[in-house]
């Protein structure tokens, strides 16, 4: 038997064949919050928080193994508004990185890789935040942006590209100048034209 | 006047050389391009070598970064279009050398970037070997910085690699030189005056001058690898010369071989790098008139002298022996042994032994001073640590040394240490001048192993006596020739003596007087009154600094002996900075005092020598027409003869 809040109220869950998961579970209260706008967001075992319970390991664990389940939910706007401030962090964090990793490959810093490494993944991540955010807009007719982020994709993966190329050259130089007077102006303006407003 | 013109009539200021190289360079040349902000950039190797958009911004932050390490010297890998450089300058920072390892990127810019402005303050080098030859004129207690941008590193990988190597091998020596200068002048300076009463017994070793034109001389070193072919030595006494460093000797007794000539300079005695048996007395020395004065009473077959241009005392007494030849040198006795062989009119001469890096786990051939050698590597710290058991010392050894590298026989790195690579950066700086100026001479090196020596030929031995011995030669007969019938010229030698001690005792009596304004200066700086008291004082002690300097003109040697303490001084001033002023007066009170104290001590020090020298000289009496005496009040001969053929 187990016990199951949902923000603080007590939810009735019947684990009839006692082989449910987590994940049946989440699955299951999801179904039911959608119509009301609302996600899990947060997700309590046995009085301990799960920061990663999204992933598989903790989804497809039987549910009869703890005893006390709380979840707290966020409204999509809530959620809307949390991934956009962190699409805005990956933007602030890639830009600050690009003068670090210009400098040190000037420089022959040692440190120039782990720099050029960080905003590649930024890149990635800003991508991928915000055509998750795009997408989440659309379905639920939320206006999160200016406009649409798509049409920064093609001019990133175009910059991403020619980056790759100069680091494969090992054209350092280039490579520098690509990120600090093409990349670094391009997230500026991503920036100034994407939001409503700025953090 | 189109760039390229406007950029070589620059450099023919500068360096004429450089800009007749350019002029006559016929190959391909970089295209200069405008950067997104009109400065000059370029592409090589499909690299960019300059920001495409700007690069004097990526310039000036690059000449902040070097800057904020604080060096003296800036030595640039690669001078591009000159934007770092320009940066440096910008900032205020004078001392830049610049080596570009291309001539297509020198001649391209030259003809695409207006560089005619860096030119008169930026040395600029296209030859590497010329380079280090001004990082060696550069004083060795500066702080150098090598600085490469990126993509001249990532194009020339393996010159970067030898400019950094040469770069620290260049700068070890300068610093070795300034340590051997400091550790020894002074000992060099007691032993020869106490070697001038064994100096007239002996001909100076150029009384052999051309006595053995076109012979070949084999000179011995006592590198590990002298056991690989030492004994091949034994077919070639008698037709040729064998000069043996005195390390050496030893090793090659055990190999059958009696060298004709052992060659030794060294400030302390060596008695345990001879023999004592029949083999001491059938070599003959070639000693430093600065060498110990133990090793002059060797019991050896003939002993002949060189005299060291570095010291004024011998090159203002070397003549009065009979002796204009002043040896060039490195550091070590085979150094000096080249420049005799050529001086001897000796052609091919042959190097064995001359490994100048460490053997698998030794310094020296077997044979010799070092009973047992362990010689470890520690890469990580780059150090290197010797532990040996020295034939007169009860305990073994301990040594550890920073590991430098050079260029092996078989284009390997060997691992050396600082006075090796100090020798080694000496024979190829003496085979670049031995070319040009005497191209006839062939040098081979047929050490079987260690450091490639630029410059030489590198064969083996076996294959180097196959082509060059000739038949047997009378060489005791040739030498006994030459040498016959010198001598010395006392009466001259005394009065200089005097002069000397003269002008030691005024020295001596200005250097107390300073001390004297000194402490009077002291103490009116302590009591507050410091501005006038001192201004008088300063005046006076100028006064007095003049008549000392007057005095010390008659002897330069003087200012040798005083080298640690210049040194010294010099360290101190890097230290406290151009500007001094507060409580560091008091400071710079006591460095001034400190160096006249110095002064002083250093006068009280040798006037006892070298009234004793004198003494010696005075008392001898003429020993087979070597020694004309003379009396010291006349200070010319007593009997009025001269020694003719000087």
């Amino acid at each position: 038997m187990v016990d199951v809040y949902l923000d603080g109220s007590r939810l009735e869950f019947e684990d009839a064949g006692n082989d449910s998961t987590i994940g049946d579970l989440i699955s299951a209260v999801e179904r039911d919050l959608t119509c009301h706008r609302r996600f899990v967001m947060e997700l309590w075992v046995d009085g301990h928080r799960l920061p990663e319970w999204r992933e598989g390991v903790v989804l497809s664990k039987p549910l009869s193994g703890h005893s006390d389940y709380k979840l707290n939910t966020a409204s999509m706007e809530e959620v809307a508004l949390e991934g956009l401030d962190l699409l805005q962090e990956y933007i602030r964090l890639t830009k600050d990185n690009v003068p670090l990793c210009a400098g040190a490959l000037r420089s022959g810093g040692a440190n120039a890789d782990a720099a050029f490494a960080s905003i590649f993944e930024g890149l990635v991540e800003i991508v991928r935040t915000a055509d998750a955010l795009a997408r989440s807009g659309e379905k639920y007719n939320m206006d999160l942006f200016t406009e649409n982020p798509a049409v920064f994709f093609g001019p990133i993966l175009k910059s991403l590209e020619d980056i790759k190329d100069a680091k494969d050259a090992g054209d350092t130089v280039l490579l520098a100048d690509l990120l600090e007077y093409e990349l670094l102006p391009f997230l500026d303006e991503m920036e100034e034209k994407l939001f409503h407003f700025n953090a | 006047m189109d760039l390229l013109e406007k950029n070589l009539e620059a450099l023919s200021a500068k360096n004429p050389a450089l800009a007749g190289l350019v002029r006559g360079y016929a190959g391909e040349r970089v295209t200069v391009e405008a950067a997104r902000n009109g400065l000059p950039t370029f592409k090589f190797s499909g690299r960019l070598f300059h920001s495409s958009y700007d690069p004097a911004r990526e310039a000036a932050s690059l000449a902040d970064e070097i800057l904020s390490r604080k060096p003296d010297w800036i030595l640039l890998f690669g001078l591009g279009c000159g934007h770092i450089a320009k940066a440096l300058l910008e900032r205020g920072f004078r001392n830049i050398l610049a080596y570009e390892p291309s001539m297509e990127i020198l001649a391209g810019v030259l003809a695409g970037a207006d560089i005619s402005g860096l030119v008169p303050d930026v040395e600029l080098f296209a030859d590497m070997d010329l380079f280090m030859d001004k990082v060696r004129d550069l004083d060795g207690m500066d702080d150098l910085l090598c600085y490469s941008s990126n993509p001249y590193k990532a194009v020339f990988p393996a010159c970067h690699a030898d400019f950094l190597n040469r770069v620290d091998n260049a700068h070890t020596t300068s610093q070795v030189n300034i340590k051997t200068d400091i550790d020894s002048r002074e000992a060099w300076i007691g032993n020869y005056f106490r070697n001038l009463r064994h100096l007239p017994e002996h001909a100076p070793i150029d009384a052999l001058r051309g006595a053995f034109k076109g012979f070949p001389l084999i000179i011995a070193g006592a590198g590990p690898s002298l056991k690989k072919n030492a004994h091949l030595l034994r077919e070639a006494k008698g037709k040729a010369v064998i000069i043996a460093a005195i390390t050496a000797y030893k090793p090659l007794l055990g190999f059958g071989v009696a060298p004709d000539f052992v060659i030794a300079a060294e400030k302390v005695d060596l008695p345990e790098y001879f023999a004592y048996d029949v083999n001491d007395r059938e070599t003959r020395l070639i000693l430093g008139e600065v060498s110990h004065p133990g090793m002059f009473t060797r019991d050896v077959k003939e002993k002949f002298v060189f005299f060291n241009g570095h010291m004024a005392l011998s090159r203002e007494h070397a003549g009065f022996f009979g002796s204009s030849f002043f040896p060039s040198m490195g550091g070590s006795v085979t150094t000096v042994a080249l420049d005799i062989g050529v001086m001897l009119g000796c052609s091919p001469i042959m190097f064995v032994g001359q490994d100048l890096c460490f053997g698998e786990n030794e310094t020296h051939a077997k044979g010799g001073v070092y009973v047992s050698q362990d010689v470890r590597y520690d890469r990580e710290k780059g150090e290197v640590v010797i532990e040996e058991d020295y034939v007169t010392l009860k305990e073994k050894a301990r040594s550890s040394f920073k590991l430098l590298w050079l260029k092996g026989v078989d284009g390997r790195p060997v691992p050396s240490k600082y006075d090796w690579v100090t020798f080694h950066q000496w024979f190829e700086n003496y085979m670049r001048t031995l070319r040009k100026d005497s191209p006839g001479v062939k040098v081979i090196n047929s050490t079987e192993g260690g450091a490639y020596i630029e410059g030489m030929e590198h064969i083996p031995l076996r294959d180097a006596l196959d082509r060059h011995l000739g038949g047997p030669v009378d060489l005791d007969e040739r030498i006994e020739r030459a040498s016959s019938g010198r001598g010395a010229d006392i009466p001259s030698l005394l009065a200089s003596l005097v002069s000397m001690r003269n002008a030691l005792k005024e020295m001596r009596r200005s250097a107390e007087s300073i001390l004297e304004e000194v402490r009077r200066i002291k103490r009116s700086v302590g009591d507050g009154s410091a501005a006038a008291e001192a201004v008088k004082r300063a005046g006076r002690i100028k006064k007095i600094e003049e008549v000392l300097f007057r005095s010390a003109e008659k002897s330069p040697f003087i200012w040798e002996s005083l080298s640690a303490a210049t040194h010294g001084l010099k360290a101190y001033l890097r230290e406290s900075g151009a500007d001094v002023r507060g409580p560091e007066v008091m400071k710079e009170i006591e460095a001034v005092s400190a160096a006249y104290r110095d002064v002083a001590e250093m006068c009280l020090r040798h006037i006892p020598t070298v009234n004793m020298a004198a003494e010696e000289l005075r008392s001898r009496k003429s020993t087979g027409g070597r020694v004309i005496e003379a009396t010291e009040n006349k200070g010319d001969c007593r009997d009025g003869r001269r020694l003719s053929g000087r």
